[in-house]
């Protein structure tokens, strides 16, 4: 049996299982331990923070809880969880130590 | 000179401009050169390393020869050759919780030359107590960060990098580093202490600059300034410039005013040939391949001076007979050649 819908439900439908693509940096020795410079992530979720995006990451890459880095939202350090819009461009950054 | 943005007011700020750069190595070594070669006026060089082949490729102060040497030395030599009218205040040693105060107080800006993430907290808490800017860099394989703290009120390390209790601090790996990079970076850094003596163009301060030489990118994060973290370095730096200055190093007037002093004995380590030579009663010639045999004709409690040409050897007796349980000794600060006197037999 055919299901008849609007052209305005279709594009809703679609919309909810749109993915949100992330675009990762990675820096320093996050780099090292990730062993790529960038990465796009790609998520269905309805909401993505820079929290959960971590927490995903943390869980990809174990070294990465033994290392202490910053993160940065499109260009710009965060200093508390934001809530990630699609196309958004994240960076791991760690300090560096040599000289 | 030429330059319209600089001009003879702009030297003039170089020439008395005082500039202390922490770290005599990859980083160091650029930054030591070009600001000898644009004419700092005065240079403080701290290092307690010594030279090192595996150093040469990158650190272009030194050559073969000066293999073995303390770096400030090899430093202040090469900068001689460059500049000669710079004058180089040396202290051949680590940066640490005791002597930051005492070795920065008497700078405008402090360069971040250092290989230790736990060094630059110190100069981070001192500059921010001491209201200094602080140019920093530093590297890791390809890549290099640069970026200018505490620069007219702007975000500190601390803002950047928050100090974190539970992970550990990562520090200089010796997995090997491209030679030019360090240049790179220590280029840039120069490039930033005179703008900031000169007081002309945008400085890098509240954005940190990643280069990546493999890739040749540049990626420009920007960051604000974290009250909570500021105040925390402005809290630690009071605590490390209320540490107790080493009392046992002696400036020209101090050290004259003991020469006088009869409960004093006073040791020149230096060799016979060397001038000029002490012309008080008091003073005693004791060769410093000597000394560690010497000390037992010396009492523990005996007030003694050293003192050498350039206060290297003298600072390495200090330590010595310090640790050999020696109280009341003190040596010439940068040596005979400080007090500039004349040379007579």
């Amino acid at each position: 049996m055919a299901l008849f819908i609007t052209k305005h439900q279709y594009k809703r439908r679609l919309s909810k299982f749109s993915e949100m693509t992330i675009t990762i940096k990675y820096f320093g020795i996050i780099a090292d331990i990730t062993n790529t410079k960038e990465e796009v992530f790609t998520s269905t979720a309805a909401l993505l923070t820079t929290g959960s995006l971590v927490n995903n990451l943390h869980q990809k890459y174990s070294h990465l809880n033994d290392t202490s880095f910053v993160i940065a939202v499109n260009k710009t350090i965060i200093t508390s969880d934001l809530t990630l819009n699609n196309n958004d461009i994240i960076a791991l950054l760690p300090p560096f130590a040599g000289g | 000179m030429a330059l319209s943005e600089i001009g003879s007011l702009g030297q003039q700020k170089i020439l008395t401009a005082k500039v202390l750069v922490i770290g005599a190595g990859g980083l160091g070594c650029p930054v030591l050169q070009m600001l000898a070669a644009s004419g700092v006026g005065t240079l403080g060089i701290v290092d307690g390393d010594v030279i090192e082949e595996t150093n040469l490729h990158r650190q272009l102060l030194y050559t073969i020869d000066d293999c073995g040497k303390n770096k400030v030395e090899a430093a202040a030599n090469a900068i001689r050759k460059i500049n000669s009218t710079v004058k180089t205040n040396l202290y051949p040693e680590f940066i640490n919780e005791s002597n930051i105060a005492f070795i920065v107080k008497s700078y405008d800006i402090l360069v971040d030359c250092t290989d230790s993430i736990a060094t630059r907290y110190l100069i981070n808490d001192i500059s921010v107590c001491m209201n200094k800017p602080m140019v920093y860099a530093s590297i890791h394989k390809f890549e290099g960060q640069i970026s200018v703290f505490n620069y007219q009120n702007g975000p500190t390390y601390r803002c950047l990098f928050p100090e974190k209790e539970s992970a550990s601090i990562p520090n200089c790996v010796t997995t090997g580093v491209l030679g030019v990079l360090p240049n790179t970076l220590g280029m840039l850094q120069a490039t930033e202490v005179l703008k900031i003596i000169l007081g002309i163009g945008s400085i890098l301060s509240g954005r940190l600059l990643i280069y990546n030489a493999l890739e040749f990118t540049f990626n420009e994060l920007e960051f604000t300034k974290n009250q909570i973290q500021f105040e925390i370095g402005f809290e630690k730096g009071k605590q490390l410039s209320q540490n107790k200055k080493q009392n046992f190093e002696l400036d020209k007037a101090a050290f004259l005013e003991e020469c006088t002093n009869e409960n004093y004995t006073i040791i020149d380590l230096r060799e016979a040939h060397e001038l000029p030579k002490l012309q008080y009663k008091s003073v005693l010639n004791v060769p410093f391949s000597e000394i560690e045999n010497y000390q037992n004709q010396l009492l523990k409690n005996q007030n003694i001076i050293l003192f050498c040409q350039s206060g290297m050897r003298s600072k390495k007796a200090l330590d010595l007979l310090m640790n050999n349980g020696f109280t009341n000794i003190y040596h010439l600060q940068n040596g005979i050649q400080s007090l500039q006197l004349e040379i007579t037999t």
